[in-house]
């Protein structure tokens, strides 16, 4: 049978272990959510700097065209990009989305999709650049 | 006819050194087991990559225990030794007994006892944890920090258990040991066990990886008996993206916060962050690409094949090690309980927004716990995709099961 100061030392040692383990992770919640929210504003901040800079370059130049991503944060999406012959449209929305994805929302369009010519193999190409990869 | 008795006895001198007269029935029992989780990481592909190594390590120690011997020092008298040598001195240390000169000839241990220092060391833990590091995408946690909850109450195996093992009579570092188990973390458990009871490594091992293994067949069980089919068909919300910079920002923080709180879990914490530090910064990835894969791979089946090892027949099969197997089943299946009831809290809190299945990923194991979550759910609604939304509970799971080592080191040691 264990001994009452070891039950007792069980006791501590849950209700320490819980309370710490939530203690700490709590707290890490806030801190994350914290600088998530903080970092999100500054992001916004600054695209929404960008944004102006080019609406006023834009008004500047009183032309219609202006460079390629930004015009984009400010006009998204104007026409379906053209697309080479023979690529599926699952294709074209799994492009479209990593670009969404990899620069954020409104911010770039994908105007073209055309396959690059390639002599080699995706298989091929993938092995070679695994084995001239510069140590 | 001499020749003939020389070879005889030859015979006889192999045959009483080979495994059929040394091994004891133990050892056959323990290399049934060893086909049995043969089978399962083969045949039914269960964590195939730890258990298939600690299947072999268990079969070669049971057939061979020398593999795991340690160095020994053997007396040569120093005639004997000049006789077999051409007279050639030798610099061993001379002992002198009864007037006769020895020489303490050092005799090297087994292979498997020279790689098992890595675990009794407690260097293999933090390294894996590097290479998890490297590998994890912290990113579904930092876009929903609610799950560090998750994490936090899968923890309740560990102390529930501890009690457990009070109670059957353990020490309570023993004790320690055995709970840690249930935080379901084959690296946390050995870095517990070798700073609490050194002793009982073997068997804890053998039972933190195991139950790893298994949660696959442990976990759907208590997650549907806790739920409700409704519950289980819940749709969560599509997870915001997280902006590079969160995700370069989030290791460096944990990694101060949880050392300065435990410095403990330091080790443990600290290389799982350095590890996702390389891989997010993106500047290192020739060594973050090494973390993950060639490092990773050369701990796993160093740990892997020396924790099998461990599990020789007569230290295995006894009441201590059963009481500890069952204990450690008994945790892994309170932490996914806890997981699992947290979230329904969580999901009556958010007005039903949270999938309670996710809850069960809080136990580590990554990314074992994650996919059962998903799988279980797909089972009630095919188009219901959990994964990512688990893998926040599951990799918060990691970090409470470091805090949670941290909390037993620094209480019971």
């Amino acid at each position: 049978m264990p001994s009452a100061e070891n039950m007792n030392l069980s006791l501590i040692v849950l209700l320490t272990g819980l309370v710490v383990v939530f203690a700490a992770l709590i707290f890490l919640t806030f801190i994350i959510k914290g600088y998530g929210a903080l970092v999100s504003s500054m992001t916004a901040k600054s695209k929404q700097k960008a944004a102006d800079a080019a609406a006023r370059a834009a008004a500047a130049k009183a032309a219609p065209k202006v460079s390629a991503p930004v015009a984009a944060a400010v006009k998204p999406a104007v026409s379906a990009p053209a697309v080479q012959e023979g690529i599926p449209g699952e294709v074209i929305a799994a492009i479209a989305a990593a670009v969404d994805y990899t620069y954020g929302t409104g911010t770039h369009v994908v105007r073209a999709v055309r396959r690059v010519p390639q002599n080699r193999s995706a298989w091929g190409s993938a092995g070679l650049a695994e084995s001239t990869r510069p140590f | 006819m001499n020749v003939f008795t020389e070879l005889w006895n030859s015979i006889v001198g192999i045959w009483n050194t080979s495994g059929f007269v040394t091994s004891n029935w133990q050892n056959y029992v323990m290399i049934l087991v060893a086909c049995v989780l043969f089978y399962l990481a083969i045949k039914k592909q269960f964590e195939p990559l730890l258990l298939l190594p600690i299947a072999f390590g268990m079969l070669m120690v049971n057939l061979f225990p020398g593999i795991m011997a340690a160095p020994t020092t053997t007396m040569t008298p120093v005639s004997e030794y000049l006789a077999a040598h051409n007279n050639q001195a030798a610099s061993y240390a001379v002992t002198v007994l009864n007037d006769v000169e020895y020489y303490m000839v050092p005799q090297n241990g087994g292979l498997f006892y020279y790689l098992y220092q890595g675990v009794k060391l407690g260097i293999y833990p933090p390294l894996i944890f590097l290479g998890v590091g490297a590998m994890t995408d912290f990113g579904p946690l930092i876009s929903n920090p609610k799950s560090f909850l998750l994490g936090a109450a899968a923890q309740l195996g560990i102390f529930i258990t501890f009690i457990g093992a009070i109670l059957l009579g353990f020490t309570p570092q023993q004790a320690g040991a055995i709970g840690i188990i249930g935080g379901a973390d084959g690296p946390t458990a050995i870095f517990v066990t070798t700073q609490l009871a050194p002793e009982l490594l073997g068997p804890i091992a053998v039972a933190a990886y195991s139950y790893m293994a298994l949660v696959p067949i442990i976990q759907p069980p208590i997650m549907k008996a806790l739920t409700t089919k409704k519950e289980r068909m819940i749709v969560m919300e599509q997870l915001r993206p997280v902006t590079k910079l969160e995700k370069i920002l989030f290791p460096i923080i944990v990694t101060v916060l949880v050392s300065l709180l435990l410095p403990d879990a330091a080790p443990l914490v600290g290389m799982l962050m350095l590890g996702n530090l390389m891989r997010e910064s993106g500047v290192v990835s020739r060594i973050s690409n090494t973390a993950q894969n060639e490092l990773m791979n050369i701990i796993t089946i160093f740990l892997g094949t020396t924790v099998g090892a461990t599990a020789t027949g007569p230290v295995f099969l006894n009441l201590q090690t059963i009481g500890i197997i069952f204990l450690g089943l008994a945790a892994f299946c309170v932490g996914t309980a806890g997981g699992v009831l947290f979230a329904k809290l969580m999901c009556k809190l958010s007005g039903g927004k949270i999938n309670p299945l996710i809850g069960s990923a809080g136990v580590s194991a990554v990314p074992m716990a994650a996919r059962v979550s998903q799988k279980v759910g797909q089972t009630e609604n095919p188009a219901n995709f959990l994964l990512m939304h688990a893998m926040g509970p599951n990799v918060a799971g990691v970090i409470g099961s470091a805090v949670a080592a941290g909390v037993l080191i620094s209480i019971l040691k």
